[in-house]
């Protein structure tokens, strides 16, 4: 038996249920006048059915465990991939408070210390050239629109 | 127009200036990124897309295929030196290319891979030339129901050529389909499952869905090893292959291309399978099989030819069907889709202009490519040594800002993050991302010309089944179904006696 794919499978399969109920709120119509509803309405309960054969097929006996799940030689850092992830989204969230030219700052100098640490001199100034180079490649020369925020620039 | 008319008007197109260098920054971001491993050619086309904004729409498609096939070139660069691949394609590359490097032969490997590529890409210019406008005359007289019976036809392969599980593949396409289905509906316009968002109401972007899947997904899965670099000790002297070596390469670099010509224009094949059958082809046909893995010339040439071939061919559904072969067509498609081109059956007709000159701008590109990797290898080995603790927060960033600037919304952000994460668990638990995006972005289509086809036939289903080329397409997708289901029988059923 197979944890992780059956987890995984049995999640996938109420996803399909929530959609399918989701789906039948819309107008489904028939065959002959369909309506917004009826292709999503049947995606979802294909969709419910498919994951229900991989929760049968993750139970049968031979079903074999992912590789990446098995325990590899070295731990994984997954608190690496959370702080990551941690920071992009408060990025996400400052960025037009903040405006790009700090909030990329921040950013870039949390991910260059909270992976694989470098020294603070090398941090600041790779941050700060990041940053500036950045902006004047993407809002000055290609004109695209990032926020201005708290230095108005 | 006949065929030499067409190539002299495609080459008149992609021969302006202003062409020509979106053709060469197009070709030269692709070779970057494919030697950069970490970032392929998927995210950084979406990555473009805000760019393009300003270009014309046959410069900004020339750009989009110039990384496309850039990225196959410096692919294999990597490969062969330190023996990993920068793209997906040149896995194989690394198996003969690094052994020759590692025998003091990085140079002859390094040249065979770029005139073989070159050469293919060549001739599947000439394919494309030569196939599209005749399969686009076919294609103009497709209807709803054709058109459906065709995607689901597409769906099918892509799921059957999938490396892993097929009931996961499958389960990814319809779940790809369904995304789809979020923001207003294509006929009468009601909302679906916006629960009130604004975000939503324009559906699910793709960028988003493709960054997060491929470019963040990616560095997480990264970061989570400890990271090591290999460092780079091969010299390279000599990047021209002897005559020895064109002699045992040149009926691989034929084959690859033909062969990888034609599997590139089936729906969901790409270029890495191609490069594989390519490998197992030449091994099978060689005198010395023995010889590949340990640095046989022949397992680079081959490959290096098909994955180029199959670059070009899988540009023929897009361009004449409006049907995305691969992701990365998916993202050309985006980008025709944003300067309010079509592409499909009439973009020859409507836009020549586009059509040939992105087909000849091709060939422009693949001689680009020949004159600049040659000379600039010892530049892309000095930048193969940038740690991924610098690259990666560069990485992210780009992300955030191609993905932010599209319209302006965090909420793009938040997306391109949530399938990041999925992406990154799909990985662990072997859930292919491919056909969910393929799905996903042709899931307006199908729903379109499903629901058509059924006021059509007034609800009878039959309407798929009774027209001929449409049963011919839904045939041949229940063939691909059913076929490896009584193979795999029979072959149980061969074994038990003997047991």
């Amino acid at each position: 038996m197979c944890r992780y794919q059956t987890w995984a499978a049995a999640f996938l399969f109420v996803v399909g249920l929530l959609a399918t109920l989701e789906a039948r709120k819309l107008n489904i119509g028939d065959f002959g006048r369909p309506g917004p509803g009826l292709f999503p309405f049947y995606l979802a309960l294909v969709f419910s059915l498919v994951s229900l054969a991989l929760i049968l097929r993750s139970l049968q006996p031979g079903a074999s465990e992912p590789v990446a799940a098995q325990v590899s030689a070295k731990p994984l850092r997954t608190e690496k991939v959370v702080a990551t992830l941690l920071g992009l989204i408060v990025y996400a969230f400052a960025l037009e408070w903040l405006g790009f030219l700090i909030a990329t700052f921040i950013l870039m100098l949390f991910l260059f210390k909270a992976v694989d640490p470098l020294a603070w001199p090398a941090a600041i100034g790779g941050s700060l050239a990041t940053s500036l180079l950045s902006y004047v490649v993407f809002k000055m020369w290609l004109q695209l629109s990032l926020p201005a925020g708290l230095l108005g620039l | 127009m006949d065929f030499f008319g067409s190539a002299l008007y495609g080459l008149s197109v992609s021969l302006q200036p202003i062409n020509l260098l979106a053709c060469f920054i197009g070709v030269f971001i692709g070779t970057l990124i494919g030697v950069l491993p970490g970032i392929g050619s998927v995210a950084t086309m979406s990555l473009l897309f805000p760019v393009t904004y300003a270009m014309s729409p046959t410069s900004s498609i020339i750009m989009m295929a110039g990384i496309y096939y850039g990225a196959m070139y410096g692919g294999s660069t990597t490969s062969i030196l330190v023996n990993i691949p920068g793209e997906a394609a040149s896995v194989v590359t690394c198996l003969d290319g690094y052994q020759m490097a590692r025998q003091g032969r990085a140079g002859p490997a390094l040249g065979i891979a770029a005139f073989g590529s070159f050469i293919a890409g060549t001739l599947s210019v000439v394919g494309i030339m030569l196939v599209g406008p005749p399969l686009a005359r076919v294609a103009v007289r497709f209807g709803p129901p054709e058109i459906f019976s065709l995607l689901i036809l597409g769906f099918t392969m892509v799921t059957y050529l999938t490396s892993g599980s097929k009931l996961k593949a499958a389960a990814m396409a319809v779940l790809g389909l369904f995304l789809g289905t979020v923001g207003l509906d294509p006929i009468v316009a009601t909302p679906r499952f916006t629960y009130g968002s604004i975000t939503l109401m324009d559906g699910l972007g793709l960028v988003p869905m493709i960054m997060g899947l491929f470019g963040v997904a990616e560095v997480l899965l990264k970061i989570e090893q400890y990271l090591q670099q290999e460092v780079f000790k091969t010299n390279i002297k000599g990047l021209f292959p002897s005559k020895q070596d064109w002699q045992d390469s040149a009926a691989p670099i034929a084959r690859g291309s033909l062969l990888g010509f034609f599997l590139g224009i089936l729906p969901g094949m790409g270029s890495i399978i191609p490069s594989f059958i390519s490998y197992a082809l030449e091994r099978r046909l060689s005198r010395y099989p023995e010889k590949f893995g340990a640095g046989a010339i022949e397992g680079v040439a081959g490959p290096e030819s098909a994955n180029n071939a199959a670059t070009g061919g899988s540009m023929i559904p897009l361009l004449t069907l409006g049907i995305p072969a691969n992701v990365v067509m998916a993202v050309l498609m985006g980008a025709f889709l944003i300067h309010g081109v079509q592409p499909g059956p009439l973009l020859i007709k409507e836009h020549p202009e586009i059509f040939w000159g992105v087909v000849t701008s091709m060939y422009v590109g693949n001689a680009m490519l020949l004159v600049l990797n040659l000379p600039l290898i010892g530049l892309w080995v000095q930048l193969l040594k940038v740690p991924y603790r610098i690259l990666f927060p560069l990485i992210l960033l780009f992300c955030v800002i191609g993905v932010y600037s599209i319209s302006s919304n965090i909420w793009d952000i938040v997306i391109m993050l949530i399938f990041g994460v999925l992406g990154y668990l799909m990985k662990k638990l072997e859930y292919e991302p491919v056909p969910l995006v393929l799905a996903f972005v042709l899931g307006r289509m199908a729903e379109e010309s499903l629901r058509q086809s059924l006021v059509l036939s007034r609800g009878s289903l039959m309407i798929f089944f009774s027209r001929p080329i449409s049963g011919a397409f839904l045939i041949a997708a229940a063939v691909l179904v059913v076929v490896p289901f009584v193979a795999s029988r029979l072959k149980s059923a061969a074994r038990a006696p003997g047991d």
